[in-house]
């Protein structure tokens, strides 16, 4: 989607209302929500698939990623909290311990040149679609 | 043998209405007490340590991540797991008096919001000797 508005308010408004209408729309292999970690949103850009996941707590050496046979598997541990000084758990809510997701790749896509990034929780991997699947130019030439 | 991670769906915050539209979400949150204080920690996955807003008001404690939206610039969404927005919680601290208001420190990595509320020295547990007779 494109953010024109300068009204922060509307632009949450509207990817809150475009993230809704694409609850479960089957792709990747994936068919609709389950229960499985960490939760994923994929979406399209200009030069590709850019797979989004909410995986807070974990840094990015704690995340492993690897594509094979147009899979793609994440895999990552966030270990659980230490304490030096003995106290108590008023609330514990948040969880630790191992995921692994794996999610089937649609075909035109590049994996070799696929990047990943982990900031503030979130990770990005950018797959862009192979040179063969873009739109391309055939020139025409006369005839001698 | 470490426990295998679950997805939980995320909660929105229900019960007061915000002044502005759009969803808020009710971050997990952890709350340790041991001898030094309070510590709190708060998942908040998107929120950068720029946006985030940690208030003690007598004893409300207000706790507020916003998202960054610019990440979704150019982005069409063909498949979704879950919605976006921003976090808010609130708790009730039980004579917070007992906590030293100005040396309340709030830390944000990887996405998780990380609140210490130490103790103030006049409550902090002291051993008292016991005299023998």
């Amino acid at each position: 989607m494109t953010l024109r508005s300068t009204n922060p308010f509307e632009n949450l408004l509207r990817l809150q209302r475009d993230l809704e209408r694409s609850v479960g729309s089957p792709i990747l292999g994936l068919g609709g929500p389950t229960a499985v970690f960490p939760p994923i949103n994929v979406f399209n850009d200009r030069d590709g698939v850019v797979i989004r996941a909410e995986v807070p707590g974990f840094a990015a050496d704690q995340i492993e990623i690897s594509a094979e046979n147009q899979s793609l598997v994440l895999k990552g541990e966030r270990p659980a909290d230490t304490h030096s000084k003995s106290g108590s758990y008023h609330r514990r809510e948040r969880q630790h311990g191992s995921f692994a997701r794996s999610l089937a790749l649609p075909h035109g896509l590049d994996v070799v040149k696929a990047s990943a990034e982990c900031r503030d929780g979130l990770l990005t991997i950018r797959i862009p679609k192979s040179e063969a699947t873009k739109p391309k130019q055939i020139p025409v030439s006369a005839a001698a | 043998m470490t426990q295998e991670l679950e997805r939980k769906d995320k909660q929105e915050v229900e019960g007061q209405e915000q002044i502005s539209p759009g969803r808020y979400f009710v971050p997990a949150v952890d709350i340790w007490e041991d001898e030094d204080g309070l510590l709190l920690r708060l998942d908040m996955p998107g929120v950068d340590p720029e946006h985030v807003a940690v208030e003690l008001n007598d004893d409300a404690l207000s706790l507020e991540g916003q998202v960054t939206l610019a990440d979704y610039e150019g982005l069409s969404p063909a498949y979704t797991e879950y919605n976006v927005g921003h976090f808010q919680r609130r708790f009730t601290v039980p004579n917070s008096g007992r906590f030293d208001r100005d040396q309340v420190h709030a830390r944000l990595t990887n996405g998780v919001l990380e609140v210490t509320l130490p103790r103030s020295e006049a409550a902090k547990p002291r051993r008292i000797a016991v005299a023998s007779a």
